[in-house]
């Protein structure tokens, strides 16, 4: 008798390693910095606030 | 006019401000910590107020004015019988409002600057969108009139001001009064969204203006090449404001509706409405082309139904036109959009009628035709937009 195989799962564990959570943040970081630092092309309003 | 702004100048709507994204992280943190329903939709308003103070100074006198006008005829909807009544006063002073405020827009406002006026007119389109959904779910008698922190906050939530979503009243009234706990994954896909946001706007589509764009002015063969990249462009511009309110909606925990869903995969305009400006193409089927349509087939229950359906469509894409501007080409880009609709349903409908379900399902599968479909579906929508910017 063949036991049927369980489809690979799609879903992503819940928990956040920490090796992912680093990349992640430097990713989100690295976007953030450059939009900030584009922003001023597109309007120097954004660095006039500050 | 100059596409995507001009050199220096703000079109960036709110999200540029330092007061933007200081009353969202205050935002994030007081509404995470609420744990009481009524407490949290008051902070939320005064939120919302604040922010409202940031970008209006003392003109924002006049907007409580009319919101608490606008609250007094909402409270009466209490009484069914004044239902009809009160919605069309609402949307009849909704329209006048909106017409003189975009009318003054236009007259006003130097040729250079068009497409931050029209952005920044966006703004106030969205807010009148959703008085107008308000007023026909109260009309309906799905919910009880909104008491005035409610009011605030499903007109006015400041995340989804600059540029929407138009979120549905149904979607604000059903959402728990206090969210659930973010885990650390879903709180990280939030940033993420926002940070993806950002990049978007300011480094995707601004690279993609620099590079490419020139106004539509290119001759030839990069002219076609233009049109194609300033709808990548409209889309990089606009769905990025759409990523920062879902983004800040889930940190937030005020539920805010999903705009985009990969346009480029759709196979016919009907297809492509259900993908690009989702929530925009939800209330025109909420508000305008269901009604018309059952309006239609009540009074003329004789008449062709594709004929009704096809006037209904285009009667609603006209006033989706007018809504994005009162210009010759957005009345064209409505005049196309309703066109192409007619067409799909029409070939959809002569599809189902001549060819069996196993040909259809054939035609489906077709790796070529889907590619065509999108192909053409695309440019279809590219040249609609390409028409609004020739035709100001």
């Amino acid at each position: 008798m063949f036991r049927p195989v369980a489809e690979p799962s799609t879903e992503r564990p819940a928990e956040v390693g920490r090796v992912e959570l680093a990349v992640r943040t430097v990713l989100i970081f690295l976007q953030i910095a450059a939009a900030y630092l584009l922003a001023e092309q597109v309007s120097p309003f954004f660095y006039q606030q500050f | 006019m100059q596409v995507g702004g001009g050199e220096g100048a703000s079109n960036a709507l709110f999200i540029d401000t330092y007061y933007f994204w200081l009353i969202a992280i205050g935002a994030i943190v007081v509404l995470r910590l609420m744990t009481d329903a009524r407490t949290r939709q008051y902070a939320c308003a005064g939120l919302n107020l604040v922010f409202l103070v940031f970008v209006l100074g003392k003109q924002i006198a006049w907007l409580l004015a009319a919101g608490a006008i606008l609250l007094f005829l909402y409270r009466a909807y209490r009484r069914s019988s004044l239902r009809l009544t009160l919605t069309l006063i609402i949307a009849t002073a909704g329209s006048a409002l909106f017409v003189a405020y975009k009318s003054a827009f236009f007259t006003h406002v130097p040729g250079e600057a068009w497409i931050q006026q029209l952005l920044a007119g966006i703004g106030f389109s969205f807010v009148f969108l959703r008085v107008i959904d308000l007023a026909r779910s109260l009309q309906d008698g799905r919910y009880d009139p909104p008491r005035a922190e409610q009011m605030v906050n499903y007109l006015l939530p400041f995340h989804m001001l600059a540029a929407g979503p138009i979120q549905a009243y149904d979607d604000f009234a059903r959402q728990p009064g206090v969210p659930n706990p973010l885990t650390t994954r879903e709180t990280l896909d939030a940033v993420q969204r926002v940070a993806g946001g950002l990049f978007k706007k300011f480094v995707l589509a601004y690279a993609l203006q620099k590079v490419f764009l020139t106004d539509l002015q290119a001759p030839g063969l990069w002219f076609a090449l233009e049109v194609q990249i300033l709808l990548l462009w409209l889309y990089l511009d606009f769905s990025a404001y759409s990523d920062i309110a879902v983004g800040l909606g889930h940190l937030m925990g005020v539920a805010t509706p999903e705009n985009f869903n990969r346009p480029w995969l759709a196979r016919n305009l009907i297809e492509f409405w259900d993908r690009w400006h989702i929530s925009l193409s939800q209330w025109i089927r909420r508000n305008l082309f269901i009604p018309i349509q059952l309006n239609l087939m009540r009074r003329y229950p004789r008449t062709d139904p594709v004929l009704i359906a096809s006037l209904a469509i285009g009667v609603s894409f006209f006033m989706a036109g007018i809504w994005h501007g009162f210009s010759r080409g957005w009345l064209l880009w409505g005049a196309m959009h309703a066109v192409g609709l007619v067409v799909v349903r029409l070939y959809t409908g002569w599809m189902h009628k001549n060819r069996t379900a196993e040909q259809i399902a054939a035609y489906r599968d077709n790796r070529l035709i889907l590619i065509a479909t999108r192909a053409l579906t695309i440019e279809y929508a590219a040249m609609a937009f390409a028409v609004v910017f020739m035709l100001k």
